[in-house]
């Protein structure tokens, strides 16, 4: 959606708020290294910009900013209810990263956090104690890419290299990097490994069009996981969101066709399916936030504080696309 | 709308003259000069006269999302490399007494140097500044941010501040404050209407056929408080969704309930008359 007026704003990152205690980290240091352009912006703490009160969430999508920042306390997570855990008893997610560059309409993340800007935590080395510290009692499933998109940052970051780097040392450990990026090529060099499942989302390309902004097409998703795999990485396809729309039965037919055409059905480690839900306090926050969107228009069904699309279409649009899908994949390998 | 503050009268005047703005007689505490689109007002100087000032313009001309409020004034600088008559826009803005911080949103490009403004209770003098931790320095930034955003988002509230001294201590005449805002207005002004533009308006949800029709049913359905903002959400929702909501609201129309059992009855048709997908 390019506008006369994008010239007008400032870029992404043009400005990088910096805690003092982060400012000496040596990843701190890479990453302003490959970010020369822009503005530095000395913080006392993260939250001094991050959770300030009246932040316009769709005004700062324009020009988000960096904050770097040293993560203390709790870093890691029990899977959260609404997320799928693939049979994995011990079941974990970490966000070294808060927030997202993408800018999906659907997006729960615009409802849990007060700010758009993105928080990149330095102090990896912290998390991987916390990780072994775990791995001590028990195996680990870590999903480390979500409330954000890791490969999509990684040019930036390096952080899904060193995630690497520490799953191939701990072989107990299983990682799952979710993304919708087409950046496979930054990872290109490392060696598959056998605990380490790249995830990718795919969306029929109507609900990328119309409500994934900033996302690459389906067909460079496509191409990103068929090197992936031709390299021997594990791929998890991810059909989760699934969107409604008035013509969401062939939209995501012809989406399941596609992405069985471009990629072989025995290359792909598993399925996840999951019909849109989001927690009924961040569905209110993003109400406010844009009550002209079209994905939130939907008059949701609250169950327990989450609330999803009736029953009725629930129902149907995770039977078609189980039954779609399962033309290709085993059923035992389809996880919703 | 744009609000405006500064602290003295010879700051405000090259926009005064710039927007032919005109003083508002209802506004007797403080001098406030407006037009259509435009509203200054004059705090005085220092830290709590700012934010009193700001908080009274915000608070009697309350703004809507899409608004912008900015302080502009004199300032002093650090470093002599910033040159006298420069502007800086301000990325951070620091309670020079509270050690508090603020920081406005960048998000549009601009013209001007960027730097981090920090906001004295007394004028800095030599004996001052070794203390200084900003670029420049002021008497009203910070009191005048920490007013204004408990009213707009931290993308619509800015500081600009324009080099008038070097903090050793020279006084400048009114004249001398009036030259130095003056050159400095073009790229001010312009740069307040690309941002104008920038900053999105409300888009209303209904057209006034649907809110006079949603009104009708409220009356007629005599529903409560709670029932009208649940209906209002449901109308909202249906008409993101192309639905036309005045038929859908047509068979409720000139119903009139009398009963709190009616209420609740034809509230629940009409909610699942609005929840249809
Ligand atoms: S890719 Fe995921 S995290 Fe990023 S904006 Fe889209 S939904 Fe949110």
């Amino acid at each position: 959606m390019n506008s006369s007026k994008d010239g007008l704003w400032n870029t992404d990152f043009s400005h990088i708020y910096v805690e003092r205690k982060a400012a000496d980290h040596p990843r701190a240091k890479r990453i302003l290294s490959r970010l020369k352009n822009s503005r530095l912006i000395e913080i006392g703490h993260y939250k001094d910009v991050f959770c300030r009160s009246r932040q316009s969430f769709r005004l700062q999508k324009h020009s988000p900013k960096l904050i770097l920042a040293v993560k203390e306390g709790n870093l890691l997570y029990k899977g959260a209810r609404v997320c799928q855990d693939f049979g994995n008893h011990h079941f974990y997610y970490t966000s070294c990263v808060m927030n997202c560059p993408y800018d999906c309409e659907y997006c729960y993340l615009q409802g849990m956090y007060p700010s758009a800007n993105i928080v990149i935590f330095v102090n990896l080395e912290d998390i991987f104690l916390d990780v072994e510290k775990l791995l001590k009692s028990h195996p680990v499933y870590l999903c480390i890419s979500y409330d954000t998109d890791l490969l999509a940052l990684e040019g930036i970051t390096g952080f899904v290299s060193s995630w690497l780097g520490f799953a191939s040392r701990h072989d107990s450990l299983v990682i799952e990097l979710r993304t919708k990026s087409a950046n496979f090529n930054a990872i290109k060099d490392i060696p598959p490994l056998d605990n380490v499942i790249l995830a990718w989302t795919l969306s029929p390309v109507e609900v990328i069009h119309d409500y994934e902004e900033g996302t690459p097409s389906l067909q460079a998703r496509l191409k990103s996981i068929k090197r992936a795999v031709d390299r021997g990485w594990k791929v998890r396809l991810c059909f989760d969101p699934i969107i409604f729309t008035r013509d969401w039965k062939r939209q995501y037919g012809a989406c399941v066709k596609e992405v069985f055409e471009e990629l072989s059905p025995d290359s792909i480690h598993d399925v996840s399916l999951g019909v849109f839900r989001i927690s009924k306090e961040y569905l209110k926050r993003i109400h406010k936030d844009r009550p002209n969107s079209l994905v939130f228009a939907y008059p949701f069904e609250e169950r327990e504080g989450v609330c999803t699309y009736s029953s009725g279409h629930t129902k149907e649009m995770r039977d078609f696309l189980y039954s779609e899908i399962s033309r290709y994949i085993p059923g035992d390998k389809i996880y919703f | 709308m744009i609000y405006i503050t500064t602290a003295m009268h010879c700051e405000a005047k090259p926009f005064i003259d710039r927007w032919n703005l005109k003083k508002d007689s209802a506004s007797s505490i403080f001098r406030v000069y407006k037009n259509s689109d435009r509203i200054l007002l004059i705090t005085g100087v220092g830290v709590v006269s700012a934010a009193v000032g700001a908080t009274y313009l915000l608070t009697r001309y309350p703004p809507r999302f899409g608004d912008m409020f900015m302080n502009i004034g004199i300032c002093g600088a650090k470093d002599k490399d910033i040159k006298k008559g420069q502007a800086v826009l301000c990325h951070k803005i620091i309670h020079h007494d509270t050690g508090r911080c603020y920081y406005p949103d960048m998000l549009f490009k601009h013209p001007f140097l960027e730097g981090v403004l920090e906001t004295f209770s007394r004028p800095v003098d030599k004996a001052l500044r070794p203390s200084v931790e900003g670029d420049v320095v002021d008497m009203e930034g910070a009191g005048a941010y920490q007013a204004a955003e408990r009213f707009l988002s931290h993308g619509a509230i800015h500081c600009i501040k324009i080099v008038s001294d070097y903090l050793e201590g020279n006084k400048l005449d009114k004249g001398q404050v009036t030259d130095l805002i003056e050159g400095n207005v073009p790229a001010v002004s312009r740069w307040i209407s690309v941002v104008e533009d920038l900053l999105p308006l409300p888009e209303p949800l209904f057209t006034k056929e649907e809110e006079e029709y949603l009104d009708r049913v409220c009356q007629n359905l005599r529903l409560t408080v709670a029932l009208k903002h649940q209906l209002k959400h449901l109308a909202g929702q249906y008409t993101v969704r192309s639905q036309d909501l005045v038929e859908a609201l047509k068979p409720f129309g000139d119903i009139k309930c009398t009963s709190k059992n009616e209420v609740k009855r034809y509230f629940e048709q009409l909610k699942g008359r609005l929840m249809e997908y």
